[in-house]
Order: structure tokens, then C-alpha cells, then sequence
């Protein structure tokens, strides 16, 4: 489960975008988690959340889905994901769970300077992290950098299709969707509510830009 | 359930076609769409996130292999093996509850196929002997090591050579001095594959911030990106690694 990791992107878009995942810890502290684990869900929802949803269910943007949908179906074993813009944003929500003091396991995906010094802020130390090397082996299989590699690396199970960006691309730039509908449609493919759908607007945006 | 597009139903709208991540799906000569059973790694996003306008996506049975690869590419099913969703393990998530990552040693994660391409168990077995060779400790409970004989590194089931998975993730960990050791293995071995891997490292985190193993990586050349997976430490109970260090 390393989904949020290698995300592409430059400096400045990788700024807006932070995922935050809450979780039990199977055979330690999921027995009775799930009171536990909705709070947490209360939690990330209060915060704006571009994007938020369970690994085991499903997404605010998946087909039939929505928040109370999400929540129902919480069980102990769930993995919330709330999807943020900004660290401030992050610092808030953490900053929350913190007092919450619900003993679950919280990870941010992120921008590691910046969570770092939030978290220092609030009395909160990072104890493990999970750091990207990079792709290896025969990298010209792979799109070229920029956008389409952009957007495909926020679904970490590999479900948004580089050929979908390209076509919807396409029809932004033809004018038979808007970005914002090319954004949502590729967030239904991403099952666990990890997908930044502004980012990927702002992204489609760009490329329509230079097709 | 296998896909199959039924000949009868496809009205050959080709609207399907750039849903599939890896490109399986192509049009006949008699213009209605085909899956490439060789390249479907059964991710489901034709049949569950498309939907097919006139439902000519039509489920067949899942049998070996097609099942196995039905569980790597679909992040909400269980694994029998484990009882866990996904491809890997909960790893560094809950670290401070398990202790999985302890001081002075290094995980490391192989996400192959990743992003978006898929790969060959063949290719997984190259990378997994050279890993097996320089004594890495494989995660017991992760589904793909269990198909592998951890000490050769070789598949269990040489069947599976052929078959085709979306996103399989090999687990492992090592302590740091090996390090360079296992990358540079690492960088031999990948030259030999067909695919792509997208390596993630592992570490606990000093009291300051700072990260043992990027001083490492910043001695041998190696670039870390700069967005990471951060444990926050707030799980409880702490492993007992940490209590002692709370103490000291």
C-alpha cells in the first residue's frame, strides 16, 4: 500500500497538494476501531477536503458515493483519506486529530519541509517516513514528464488511464467538456479518494494549453 | 469475473477504448471492440468506471491466473493470505504501533508496472533473485512475497512467469549499512526488465527532523524526491522500540 507516494510534479503543484490518511493497525488496535475511525472521518470532512474516501468503499466522487455513504460503511479495518490543498489546511486537520487523541495512525503525504515544520508547530514529531526514489528500469515506456505523468501518478493503484487524460484533454480543449468535468470524470477512477481533482484541473489546463 | 466484450452487443462506439490504463482494449477489423486477455490485468475500470453505454462488457468466470490478478489490480478486495485490501502490507502507515521500520534499518518497496504500465512476473522474479542474493528480509505478510521462494527468489509457481499484474509490490527491509549494497543490486537487476519500478525507501525519523538514510543516498548520488509519506507517530500502543525511546 504505498499508493500516495510517487506523485510527479513540480515545487509549486505539489504545494497544493497533501493527503492525509487515517488507519488502524490490524491485530494491534482495530478491534473496536470503527467509533474511532468515524470521528476521524468527521474530522477531515470538516476541513474542505478536495477529495475524501475509504480504500475499502469508495470515493466522494465515485459513482452513487457521498460522505454519508462513506461513513456508513466504516469498519474497523477502514483507511480514511482526506485531500488537501494547502499545509495550513493540513496543519488544522492534524492539529485536530492530535487533540482528538483517538490513537489511530495518521500519515501525510506530502511536501516532507513543510509537514515537518507544521508539525514541529504543533507538538508533533514524524516518526517514520516513506521517501520516493524515482522510477527505475525502462523509463521510455513511461509518458514524458509533465502533465499526463502528473495527473496518472495521484491514483497510486494505477486506475486513471494516461490515454483518458489525453482524450479529455482533447475534449476541454475542443470545448465538449469543461477542465472541471475532465477532472471529475478522472477522479471516479481513483477507488480510495486520493485523486486531487483541482490540481488535475489546473494540470489539464496547462496541457490544453500547449495542445 | 473475466471481461469479455460480446461481438453482438459492441455497436463499435470505441468510447471504451482509452479507459483501460494499460492499452488492452483495440478495435477488430469488423469494428467492435476486443480485450487483449495477454495485456488485461482485470483492474475493472472498463466494466465498473466506463460502463459500457449498450452493457456489451460481459463477466465470465475468474480462474487461475486471471483471479490473482484480479487481487492486485483491485485495491478494495481482500486477500485470502492476508485478510488485507490492497497490494502490500499497512508498511510504514503504522510504523509507531509496529515497529515494522526500526532504528537503523531500512524498508524498501518495488511498485512494478508503476505508473500505469504493468509488468511480467518474469521481470518480478529477475529483481526479486538479485534482491534474495544480497540477503534482504522479504515482509512475510505482503501477497506477492508469498509466491516467491525467499532464499532463491525464484517463482514458486513457474507458471506465473507469463501472466501479467498491474501494480504488484515487491516488501522487504535490510539494515543501513547495506544499503548501498541492495541499490546497487537493485540498479543491475532493473536494467534486465521490461517494465518500470518505482522505488520507495523507508526510515524512522531523528527527534530533529533529520533522516539517516538520505545521508546515504546524498553519498552514493541517489535523488529523493521531496513530497514523502510522513508517519505522524500519533498510533497507540506505541511499539516498544519507541516507548524506550520516549524514556530515554
Amino acid at each position: 500500500m504505498t499508493h500516495t507516494l510517487h506523485r510527479t510534479g513540480d515545487l509549486s503543484s505539489l504545494q497544493k497538494d497533501y493527503v492525509v490518511l487515517v488507519m488502524s493497525c490490524r491485530g494491534f488496535n482495530d478491534a473496536g476501531a470503527t467509533p474511532k475511525l468515524v470521528e476521524a472521518l468527521q474530522i477531515l470532512a470538516k476541513f474542505d477536503p478536495i477529495n475524501l474516501g475509504d480504500m475499502k468503499t469508495g470515493s466522494i466522487w465515485a459513482r452513487d458515493y457521498n460522505f454519508k455513504r462513506i461513513m456508513e460503511s466504516a469498519t474497523d479495518t477502514s483507511v480514511f483519506h482526506g485531500v488537501y490543498r494547502d499545509v495550513g489546511t493540513v496543519k488544522k486537520v492534524v492539529k485536530a486529530l492530535k487533540e482528538a487523541d483517538l490513537g489511530m495512525s495518521v500519515v501525510v503525504s506530502g511536501l516532507y519541509d513543510e509537514v515537518s515544520a507544521m508539525s514541529r508547530e504543533i507538538g508533533v514529531k514524524p516518526h517514520t517516513v516513506f521517501a520516493s526514489i524515482g522510477v527505475w528500469g525502462k523509463t521510455k515506456l513511461l509518458p514524458e514528464r509533465g502533465e499526463v505523468l502528473d495527473i496518472i501518478t495521484m491514483c497510486g493503484h494505477g486506475m486513471v488511464s494516461r490515454y483518458l487524460v489525453t482524450k479529455l484533454a482533447k475534449d476541454v480543449q475542443t470545448r465538449k467538456i469543461s477542465s472541471d468535468e475532465a477532472a471529475r470524470t478522472m477522479a471516479k477512477c481513483c477507488t480510495c479518494g486520493i485523486f486531487n481533482v483541482e490540481r488535475c484541473k489546473e494540470l489539464i489546463e496547462s496541457l490544453t494549453r500547449k495542445q | 469475473m473475466l471481461l469479455e466484450i460480446s461481438k453482438s452487443i459492441c455497436v463499435g462506439c470505441t468510447q471504451c477504448i482509452p479507459w483501460c490504463p494499460v492499452a488492452a482494449i483495440s478495435m477488430t477489423k469488423e469494428k467492435k471492440a476486443i480485450i487483449d486477455q495477454g495485456k488485461c490485468v482485470e483492474c475493472w475500470v472498463c466494466y465498473k468506471i466506463f460502463q459500457c453505454p449498450v452493457n456489451a462488457m460481459q463477466p465470465a468466470e475468474l480462474v487461475f491466473p486471471k483471479d490473482l490478478m484480479w487481487n492486485f489490480a483491485v485495491p478494495t478486495k481482500d486477500w485470502v493470505t492476508t485478510r488485507m485490501a490492497g497490494r502490500g502490507t499497512e508498511e510504514v502507515k503504522t510504523n509507531e504501533v509496529t515497529g515494522r521500520v526500526r532504528w537503523g534499518e531500512v524498508g524498501l518497496a518495488l511498485d512494478f508496472g508503476r505508473p500505469g504500465i504493468s509488468t511480467l512476473f518474469e521481470d518480478i522474479e529477475k529483481v526479486f533473485m538479485a534482491l534474495a542474493a544480497v540477503g534482504v528480509h522479504f515482509e512475510k505478510e505482503n501477497p506477492l512475497n508469498a509466491l516467491f521462494d525467499e532464499n532463491k527468489g525464484t517463482l514458486k509457481d513457474g507458471r506465473l512467469r507469463t501472466v501479467r499484474a498491474l501494480q504488484p509490490i515487491i516488501e522487504c527491509k535490510f539494515n543501513i549499512d547495506q544499503l548501498e549494497i541492495v541499490l546497487r543490486a537493485l540498479q543491475d537487476a532493473t536494467k534486465k526488465i521490461n517494465t518500470v519500478v518505482s522505488v520507495g525507501l523507508a526510515s524512522r525519523v531523528r527527534v530533529d527532523g533529520t533522516i539517516p538514510l538520505f545521508e546515504t543516498l546524498d553519498r552514493m548520488g541517489i535523488q529523493y524526491k521531496p513530497n514523502m509519506k510522513i508517519n505522524l507517530g500519533l498510533g497507540r500502543p506505541l511499539s516498544p522500540e519507541r516507548v524506550h525511546e520516549k524514556v530515554d
